[in-house]
C-alpha cells in the first residue's frame, strides 16, 4: 500500500517537474513584432505603447492614432477639461504576451491598450471587427471615484498631408502617398469638430452624469 | 473556398507526387530482390529513392535521345513511358505486396496520431491562408508547367530565366509534373494543388522524425515523440522544412531516412543496387542532397570500420572539432558576399531562431537527452550515432559557412532526437501509463503553443484584406485573365520582380526572370518608371525581351500597389534578389494618376484594373 502510495506521488512529482519545463519551454518563445493586428481595408489597427493606430503595413504611412495623449472629458462645470494625457501605459507581462498572440491566432483579433494615471483610473481601447469589414473602438475610463462630466471627446490624429471631408455623419480622410480612405461613421447623439491646427479629429458624446465608469464607441472603416 | 469533393480528389492526385516514384521503386526491388525475397517496409525509402532515380533517368533518355536525336515529343515518350511504368511496377507490386507483419496494431496506432498531430500542425500553418504561403513554389511551378509542356533541360536555368543559377536538376519538377498531368494548369488549380500537397509534405516529415527515433532507440514513446516534433515545430528561418516543400526539404527528409535505414538497421545487408538511392540525392538538391549522401556513405564506412576494429568515431569525433576550428579560422567572409550575405547569422541570432523554434525546451531537453546517452546501456551505440549526428548537423548549423542553414532540413530531425531523448528520460520513471499519455499530451500542447507564436510571427507582415497571404484575389483575377486572353508564346508581361513572380507562376505568361530579374532589368525597369517621361517609359518595356520567347509581340506593364512600393525602396534592397515586398499592397492614388499617364499614351490600353493592380497592354 504504502509502496504504491510512494510510486503515485513519484508519478505526480515527475508529471509536475515535466509540465513545469513545459512552461520553462514556452515563456522561452521569441514574440512576433506584431501581436495583435486588425485588418480593415487596406487599413491596419495596433496597439502602441501611446495607444491604438490606424496605419498602412509595408510602406512609407502616416499614423492615425487614438490616445489618451489628447482624448479628454470636460467637468460639470464645463469650464476646464481633464485630459487623460497623465495616463501611463499598462504593458502586458511575457505572459500575457504569448496568450495575446495565441489567442489572436485563434479567434478574430482584439487590439487592446490600456493606461492607467498616479490615483489609478485607468482607460482602456479596444478594436473589434464588424460583420461589415468596420472597426468599433471602443474607450473605458474607470475612475477611482466618481466623477461629475459633462461630456466625453475622443479623437483621432491625422497629418498635415491628408485631406479631410466631413459628409453627413462621416468624416473621410484621404492621403495621396496611401491606399484607399480611412472613415469615420458616427452616431447622431455624436458631434464631430475637426481641429485643423492641432491635427485632431473630435468625436464628442453628453454624458451629464455623476459616473464611476465612462464608456464611448467609435465607428470607423477603411475602404479600399 | 474548395468542396469536400474537391478536397478529396486533390489528396489523391497530390499523392501521386509521392506514390509514383514509390511504386516505380518497389516495382524495380521486385525485379532486383528475386523469387524467394519479400519485401518490407524497410525498403520504402530505397524503393521512393529509385523511383525517383528512374524517373530522372528516363527523363534524360527521353529528351537527349528520343526527342533529341529522333525528334519525338518529350510530353509524349516522358508521360507515357511513366505510366506504363507505373502500371508494370503495380503489377509486380500486387503479385508480391509489402510485408508489414513486423507492424503491430499499437505502432499503427503511433503512425495515426503522428498523421493527427502533422494534421493540426497543417491546420495551423493553413489559418486564415487560402493561399500557399511557400514563396518558392512560382518557380517551380513554372518549371513543372514548361515540362509538362515538353520544355526540358538538365540545367533549370535553360528551362527558365526565373532560375538564376543551378542549384538542381529539375528532379523535383518531374514529380510535380507527373502528379499535375494532364490537368489544365490554371490559377486556382495550381494553388489548390500546392496548398494540399503540403499535407502530404508535412505526414511525409513525421514518419522520417518517427522513423528517427524507431531505428536509433527501438523506443515507441521516443518514435512518437521525435515525429511528434517533426510536425510540431517550424524552422521558420532559411530551410523552412516543416511546411514547404521545395528541392532542399525533399532531399533532406529522403536523406534522413536513408540515412537511418542505412545506418541503425543492423544485421540487414545492403544491396548494390541500393547504391542507387543514394545517387539521386543530390540530383534533387546539388548542397542538401550532396550532403546527406556523404553523410550516409560516410557513416556506413565508419560503421563498418568500427566493426573492423578501427577507431573511425574517434577520427570522426576529432573531424568534427577540426572542422569546427578551421571554420572559424577560413576566410569564409569572402563568400559570404552578396546573396549569400541574407543567409549569413550570427551565433546570436542563430540562437534567436533557435528560440523562435523550440523556445527554451531545447536548454532543457537536450542536456536531459545527453543524461539518457549516458546512461543507456542496450542500445548505447546506436544512441551515441545519434547524438554525434546531433552534434555534427549542430556545429555546421553554428558555422559560418554560406547557406549553411540550408543543411538543417537534415539537422532538424536529430536536435528533435536529442529533445526526444530529453522527455523520454523523464518519463520512463513514471510507471502509470494514463499519467505518461498524459504528460506526453501536455507535452503535445506546450509544443503546439510555441508553433503557433512562431508562426503567427512569420505571417505576421501577410496580412492583407483580412487574411495572411503572398497574394490577392486580384492576383488570381489577373492571372485568370492573363491565361485566358494572352497564353501565346509571343506575349512578355513586365513589372517589378514579386509581382511578375507571382504572375508568372499562377498563369503560365513569361516575364524577364521573374524574382530573378537580372540586375541590367531591374535598374533599366525603376529608371523608366521613377525618371523617364512616360512616352520615354513606354517605349522601354517594347524593347523587352525574354529569352524564353521567340519573336515577342505583346508586352504587358503590370503596375500592382507592390511595384510603386518596389520603386520606394532602398537601392540596395531593389537590387537585391532576397528582397521582395511579400505582402500585396493597394495602389495609392499617386499611384493611380502615374497610372493614367501611360493609358493615355497611344498603343497603350488598360486590360486589367483593380485597386491592387492594372494591367497595360503595350503594343
Amino acid at each position: 500500500m504504502i509502496k504504491t502510495a510512494l510510486t503515485y506521488l513519484r508519478d505526480v512529482a515527475l508529471s509536475a517537474v515535466l509540465v513545469g519545463l513545459i512552461f520553462f519551454g514556452i515563456y522561452g518563445v521569441k514574440l512576433p513584432f506584431r501581436k495583435d493586428v486588425l485588418n480593415s481595408g487596406p487599413y491596419q489597427i495596433e496597439a502602441f505603447p501611446t495607444g491604438l493606430a490606424w496605419y498602412q503595413f509595408g510602406r512609407v504611412s502616416p499614423f492615425y492614432s487614438m490616445s489618451p495623449k489628447h482624448d479628454f472629458w470636460t467637468t460639470a462645470t464645463a469650464t476646464e477639461s481633464a485630459l487623460l494625457s497623465g495616463y501611463v501605459e499598462v504593458k502586458q507581462t511575457h505572459w500575457q504576451q504569448i496568450y495575446t498572440v495565441v489567442r489572436s491566432f485563434f479567434t478574430a483579433s482584439r487590439p487592446e491598450y490600456e493606461a492607467t494615471n498616479h490615483v489609478g483610473s485607468r482607460v482602456r481601447y479596444e478594436a473589434y471587427a464588424m460583420a461589415d469589414g468596420g472597426v468599433k473602438i471602443q474607450r473605458v475610463i474607470s475612475f477611482s471615484q466618481p466623477v461629475q462630466v459633462e461630456d466625453e471627446t475622443m479623437t483621432l490624429s491625422y497629418n498635415a498631408s491628408d485631406e479631410v471631408t466631413m459628409s453627413g455623419t462621416k468624416v473621410i480622410i484621404t492621403n495621396p502617398t496611401i491606399a484607399g480612405v480611412l472613415e469615420i461613421l458616427t452616431t447622431p447623439s455624436q458631434h464631430i469638430t475637426i481641429n485643423s491646427q492641432d491635427q485632431l479629429i473630435m468625436i464628442t458624446s453628453l454624458v451629464q452624469a455623476k459616473v464611476n465608469t465612462l464608456t464611448m464607441s467609435v465607428l470607423m472603416k477603411g475602404e479600399r | 473556398m474548395m468542396s469536400l469533393f474537391s478536397i478529396l480528389a486533390l489528396l489523391v492526385q497530390t499523392s501521386l507526387f509521392y506514390s509514383v516514384p514509390l511504386v516505380m521503386g518497389l516495382g524495380w526491388i521486385c525485379l532486383l530482390l528475386g523469387k524467394s525475397s519479400r519485401m518490407n517496409r524497410r525498403q520504402l525509402p530505397a524503393a521512393f529513392a529509385l523511383g525517383v532515380l528512374s524517373i530522372f533517368c528516363w527523363s534524360m533518355l527521353c529528351w537527349y535521345g528520343f526527342h533529341q536525336w529522333f525528334g519525338i515529343d518529350f510530353r509524349i515518350s516522358f508521360f507515357g513511358g511513366i505510366w506504363l511504368g507505373c502500371i508494370a511496377s503495380l503489377g509486380g507490386v500486387i503479385r508480391k505486396p509489402l510485408t508489414f507483419t513486423e507492424i503491430s496494431k499499437r505502432d499503427w496506432g503511433i503512425v495515426m496520431g503522428i498523421v493527427c498531430l502533422a494534421a493540426f500542425s497543417y491546420f495551423v500553418w493553413l489559418r486564415q491562408s487560402p493561399y500557399p504561403l511557400n514563396w518558392d513554389w512560382y518557380q517551380h511551378q513554372t518549371l513543372a508547367r514548361h515540362v509538362q509542356q515538353g520544355r526540358f533541360s538538365f540545367y533549370t536555368t535553360e528551362m527558365s530565366d526565373t532560375f538564376g543559377f543551378n542549384s538542381y536538376p529539375p528532379t523535383f519538377h518531374l514529380l510535380l509534373s507527373i502528379a499535375q498531368f494532364p490537368m489544365s494548369l490554371t490559377p486556382d488549380y495550381v494553388t489548390d494543388f500546392w496548398q494540399v500537397l503540403s499535407f502530404w509534405h508535412v505526414v511525409g516529415l513525421g514518419v522520417v522524425g518517427l522513423y528517427v527515433g524507431w531505428y536509433v532507440t527501438r523506443n515507441r514513446w521516443v518514435a512518437f515523440l521525435s515525429g511528434a516534433l517533426s510536425v510540431l515545430t517550424f524552422d521558420s528561418m532559411v530551410s523552412l522544412s516543416t511546411f514547404c516543400l521545395l528541392p532542399q526539404t525533399v532531399a533532406g527528409a529522403l536523406g534522413t531516412a536513408l540515412l537511418v535505414e542505412w545506418i541503425f538497421n543492423e544485421g540487414e545487408k545492403h544491396s548494390w543496387w541500393e547504391l542507387g538511392a543514394i545517387i539521386i540525392l543530390p540530383l534533387i538538391h546539388f548542397m542538401v542532397g550532396g550532403v546527406a549522401s556523404l553523410v550516409v556513405l560516410g557513416s556506413w564506412a565508419v560503421v563498418w570500420l568500427e566493426k573492423h576494429s578501427f577507431p573511425a568515431t574517434a577520427l570522426v569525433v576529432l573531424g568534427i572539432c577540426a572542422g569546427l576550428l578551421l571554420a572559424s579560422q577560413l576566410p569564409l567572409n569572402t563568400l559570404n558576399h552578396g546573396e549569400a550575405a541574407h543567409f549569413t547569422f550570427s551565433v546570436q541570432e542563430k540562437i534567436t531562431m533557435v528560440e523562435r523554434v523550440y523556445g527554451y525546451l531545447g536548454y532543457l531537453l537536450i542536456p536531459l537527452g545527453f543524461v539518457y546517452a549516458f546512461r543507456e546501456t542496450k542500445r548505447r551505440q546506436e544512441v551515441w550515432l545519434g547524438v554525434l549526428f546531433f552534434i555534427g548537423f549542430t556545429a555546421m548549423a553554428f558555422s559560418t559557412v554560406p547557406y549553411v542553414l540550408k543543411l538543417w532540413t537534415l539537422g532538424r530531425f536529430w536536435i528533435g532526437l536529442l529533445m526526444s531523448l530529453g522527455v523520454w528520460e523523464l518519463v520512463r520513471y513514471i510507471r502509470s501509463v494514463v499519467m505518461r499519455i498524459a504528460v506526453l499530451i501536455a507535452f503535445c500542447i506546450g509544443v503546439s503553443i510555441i508553433l503557433c507564436v512562431n508562426v503567427s510571427g512569420w505571417k505576421t507582415g501577410l496580412l492583407y484584406e483580412g487574411i495572411q497571404t503572398h497574394i490577392s484575389l486580384d492576383d488570381m483575377a489577373a492571372a485568370r485573365m492573363l491565361q485566358a486572353q494572352y497564353a501565346t508564346d509571343s506575349t512578355v508581361l513586365v513589372s517589378d520582380p514579386a509581382t511578375q513572380f507571382i504572375l508568372e507562376g499562377l498563369s503560365g505568361i513569361e516575364s524577364p526572370g521573374g524574382a530573378y530579374m537580372t540586375d541590367d532589368i531591374r535598374k533599366s525597369f525603376s529608371a523608366a518608371l521613377l525618371d523617364a517621361s512616360p512616352a520615354a517609359a513606354i517605349g522601354w518595356i517594347r524593347q523587352v525581351s525574354d529569352k524564353d520567347v521567340y519573336g515577342v509581340k505583346t508586352h504587358l506593364l503590370a503596375l500592382s500597389g507592390r511595384t510603386f512600393n518596389w520603386l520606394t525602396v532602398t537601392d540596395a534592397n531593389r537590387w537585391s534578389y532576397s528582397y521582395n515586398t511579400w505582402a500585396p499592397l493597394d495602389l495609392t492614388n499617386d499611384d493611380r494618376q502615374r497610372i493614367a499617364s501611360f493609358s493615355t499614351l497611344p498603343g497603350v490600353s488598360v486590360v486589367f484594373s483593380s485597386p491592387y493592380m492594372s494591367i497595360l497592354k503595350v503594343e
